[in-house]
């Protein structure tokens, strides 16, 4: 287990690291395909930054990640909804995650990725600062979401990779918050 | 054991055959129906309707679609005995067969997720109190000649000389290569004069020739179907049975004509006979897209054709191209007319369904309803369609529950005890209205306006300054109910806001004229596809929209100079005539430019007007709409359309803008004073 621990956290640091480039749509889309069914005791998760601090989707909930493009704003809506884009003749609304979850707006960057994540049929874009990468991660090393507040609704649990904690996030929270 | 898999290709496949299935079900019902009530039940119908009962369980079978098969197979061996004669159908029978092939169709809509085994149960206990009749007694019929027969053949071999019928024996041979076709011709031909009893395999025997004999009752005479038969040129001869016309009293006399000629065809075909794709609706769909997509790369041309013509050098260029252009967007719209000819089905498939269930609701409410259709042939988008088979359906049974009034009321009141509804459907330029018009008790405005009251809906102040109008359209209110007691069908008050919701959604517009005493007629118009439409590009405060041109009533342009004046309470006024009108851009919450020249797009709904003002026109375009997300519901915005490169544009929904503002107005929550 802690073997395989190892590995997958050293494929996370080669891909956050910056001398890599960050990693193809497709890379990501058919790692999606090969991970999503983990072994018996381990998560795959797919983790990214907001910030300095490092979160993560299952990788089940993800299903696929764009580069950053031109959103269709939406009026009447609330200003983390930063508007919709088309995904494969699908509108799919796109959400500033650092602004849903009280962390200030996000600014574009070079590194910055929208991350599609789906619940049952509905999609939902999130704009995320950089992506760290897909990984493999023992049940054993995921405890019970810390924070209570605002935020404590999108989070499914800390995972504790030595020094580094990645925070978990719920995709159905994040998409039912939204009503249907 | 498999768990059934919902996505499967297969298994959707099974779904859409299963509709199809229920649907021809539902319509033999129909008949069945009819017949019953006129006294003749006709054989050939009931034996569909077995079929369909047959087949249905079949394949609920494969699938292990397991509520479906239980009740398929219950429902053909009811119709087994039926058939056989061995019960009769009664009102009550039919009821439940009626009964049964609903609750199908509502297991099949739950693609096997819901729970039905009550419902199950009951309609299987309904189903199993038929009431067996003792077998007939053997007549006249020799014992040999019944005894290679089927139960069903023996019973309508009966039931045909019971009718004084005329029974013959057609003994015909085809080539042993082309038999299939030449069976199928002849018993075709022999149908339409006749009733097909029995195909039996005559005793003889030849090494390149089969030789059937088929068993026919009719009301022709021996001439008259050797007269057909020839016209086959097919080699046969016929045998009279009986002819209890000529020779009531005696034993079935056997004659035999013997035919000559021979079967034409010579060589079999694996052709099959129909030349129909199933088509997914999706795929439909994409193409659509494409089509759109095809027609802003159209757009890109022409104004590159006219940059080129204004260009002194390159003009004549210009115009070629121009004229190219021209023949480009020809084809283009004619392809796009017969990509829309595809989806679209007859309306009288929707109201084939209600036949039936109306007359279980009528029956379950105690009430005699009759149902007349009209236009069934208006042809609308296969998925508008479908979407408006559940607003249909709560207006049927509202009108049902509480509009047609009980047959005693009614005589009272000097009508007749049958109440009727008239669903008719007619085409009026890109839209179709659909009339749904009953001769009940009529909607009590003021009655309307109190039960809303009552019931918290609306504040008296408000509902107090409504029109008569206005007052009728709060049925559409969600939880609205006129009646107290909540009953099976109806009286949850859930049902006329879906109406409304779903309308709304097809961008289609409900009126409703009613007549106290005298009946109702809601007036559903929709527009024929929302596949593709044709939308004018607008723009306002930086932004661009797509307006659909279909919602449109007219487009003003607005000068400062011009007679169109604009005052400070929100209203425009043109050629004297008033309306209301409100910036695009304060409706959406953003800041209007300044601009002078301005443009008004007006929008009405019912007897309203609202003139919305944007700032450009930018272009005409054909484009495919798609919903919002359901995570997104912006009152205004009708979906969005992709441009391909030029990004994503929202589609205003101009009734919903024009509804929102005299609520708003209504409320007094949005300031449109200054325009």
């Amino acid at each position: 287990m802690t073997s395989k621990y190892g590995i997958g956290l050293k494929i996370a640091e080669e891909a956050s690291s910056q001398q890599t480039v960050a990693p193809t749509e497709e890379h990501f889309t058919s790692s999606f395909e090969q991970k999503k069914s983990g072994d018996e005791g381990t998560i795959n998760i797919i983790s990214f930054f907001l910030g300095l601090d490092e979160y993560a989707f299952e990788v089940a909930d993800a299903v696929e990640v764009l580069r950053p493009r031109q959103v269709t704003e939406v009026p009447r809506t609330p200003a983390y909804i930063k508007g919709i884009l088309s995904v494969r003749g699908e509108m799919v609304p796109v959400v500033d995650l650092r602004m849903r979850l009280g962390l200030g707006s996000s600014e574009s960057r070079p590194s910055s990725r929208i991350l599609v994540v789906a619940v049952e049929d509905l999609k939902m874009g999130l704009m995320v600062d950089r992506l760290a990468g897909v990984k493999e991660v023992p049940q054993s090393l995921v405890g019970p979401p810390e924070e209570a507040g605002p935020n404590a609704l999108f989070m499914k649990g800390v995972i504790n990779a030595g020094e580094r904690m990645i925070r978990l996030l719920d995709a159905s929270a994040l998409v039912d918050a939204e009503g249907q | 054991m498999t768990k059934i898999d919902l996505k499967s290709e297969r298994f959707r496949e099974f779904l859409a055959e299963a509709e199809d299935i229920l649907n021809s079900m539902g319509k033999g019902l129909n008949k069945l129906g009819k017949g019953v009530k006129a006294g003749i039940i006709d054989p050939a119908v009931l034996n569909g309707i077995f079929r369909s009962a047959h087949t249905l369980k079949g394949m609920c079978g494969i699938f292990e679609f397991r509520s479906l098969a239980e009740l398929s197979h219950c429902l053909e061996d009811t119709l087994d005995l039926l058939r056989l004669g061995r019960a009769t159908l009664t009102d009550e029978l039919l009821y439940c067969i009626i009964s049964a092939h609903d609750l199908m169709a509502k297991i099949l809509a739950s693609k096997g997720s819901g729970d039905f085994s009550g419902e199950i149960e009951s309609v299987k206990s309904g189903l199993s109190r038929v009431h067996a009749k003792k077998p007939r007694p053997r007549d006249e019929l020799t014992k040999e000649f019944i005894s290679v027969l089927t139960e069903y053949e023996e019973h309508r071999l009966r039931e045909c000389l019971r009718d004084g019928r005329n029974i013959f024996i057609v003994n015909v041979r085809f080539p042993i290569t082309s038999f299939d076709k030449g069976y199928m011709a002849l018993t075709e031909l022999l149908k339409t004069e006749s009733e097909v009893i029995a195909t039996l395999p005559s005793a003889k025997t030849s090494h390149d020739l089969l030789f059937f004999d088929i068993l026919i009752g009719t009301s022709r005479d021996r001439a008259f179907i050797s007269g057909i038969i020839k016209d086959m040129t097919a080699e046969s001869e016929i045998r009279v049975l009986a002819e209890p016309s000529s020779r009531p009293d005696r034993e079935p006399v056997l004659e035999i004509i013997r035919g000559t000629g021979h079967q034409s065809s010579k060589t079999g075909t694996l052709k099959r006979v129909s030349n129909t794709v199933r088509v997914n609706i999706s795929k439909l769909d994409y193409i659509m897209n494409i089509i759109s997509e095809l027609g802003i790369l159209k757009s890109g041309i022409s104004s590159l054709s006219t940059e080129l013509k204004a260009d002194g050098e390159f003009s004549v260029y210009g115009l070629e191209l121009s004229r190219a252009e021209k023949n480009l967007e020809r084809k283009l719209s004619e392809l796009r007319d017969s990509v829309l000819d595809v989806r679209m089905v007859p309306i009288g498939q929707l109201f084939g369904r209600f036949d039936t269930f109306l007359g279980k609701l009528a029956r379950e409410a105690g009430k005699e309803i009759r149902i007349v259709t009209r236009g069934d042939d208006t042809e609308l988008d296969k998925l508008i369609v479908e979407e408006l088979s559940d607003p249909l359906m709560h207006i049927i049974r509202n009108v049902v529950d509480h509009a047609i009034e009980a047959p005693a009321v009614r005589e009272a009141m000097g009508k007749s005890r049958t109440g009727s509804i008239s669903l008719s459907a007619y085409q009026k330029g890109n839209h179709v209205v659909i009339e749904v018009k009953d001769d009940g008790a009529g909607i009590d405005a003021e009655l309307v306006r109190e039960k809303a009251i009552s019931k918290g809906l609306v504040a008296r102040e408000y509902a107090d300054g409504l029109s008569r109008f206005e007052s009728l359209e709060l049925i559409f209110m969600p939880g609205f109910s006129t009646v107290d007691v909540v009953s099976e069908t109806s009286g949850r008050g859930v049902g006329m806001d879906v109406v409304k919701e779903n309308i709304t959604r097809l961008s289609g517009i409900i009126d409703i004229e009613t007549v106290k005493g005298k009946g109702t007629r809601f007036l559903l118009t929709i527009p024929i596809t929302l596949a593709i439409i044709q939308a004018l590009i607008i723009e306002e405060a930086g932004r661009r929209y797509a307006v659909p041109l279909n919602s449109v009533v007219e487009i003003l342009e607005l000068r400062p100079n011009s007679l169109a004046t604009v005052d400070a309470e929100g209203s425009i006024t043109v050629d004297n005539r008033a309306m209301p009108a409100v910036r695009l851009s304060r409706f959406f919450g953003y800041p209007p430019s300044g601009k002078e020249t301005v443009y008004g797009i007006v929008a009405g709904l019912a007897e309203h007007r609202l003139c919305i003002v944007v700032d450009h026109l930018v272009e005409e375009l054909d484009v495919v709409i798609k919903p919002l997300s359901r995570m997104i519901k912006v009152p205004g915005i009708a979906g969005a359309t992709d441009m391909g490169e030029k990004g994503t544009l929202l589609v205003l929904d101009v009734t919903g803008i024009l509804d929102q503002v005299l609520k708003e107005k209504k409320s007094g929550a949005l300031r449109t004073a200054s325009v």
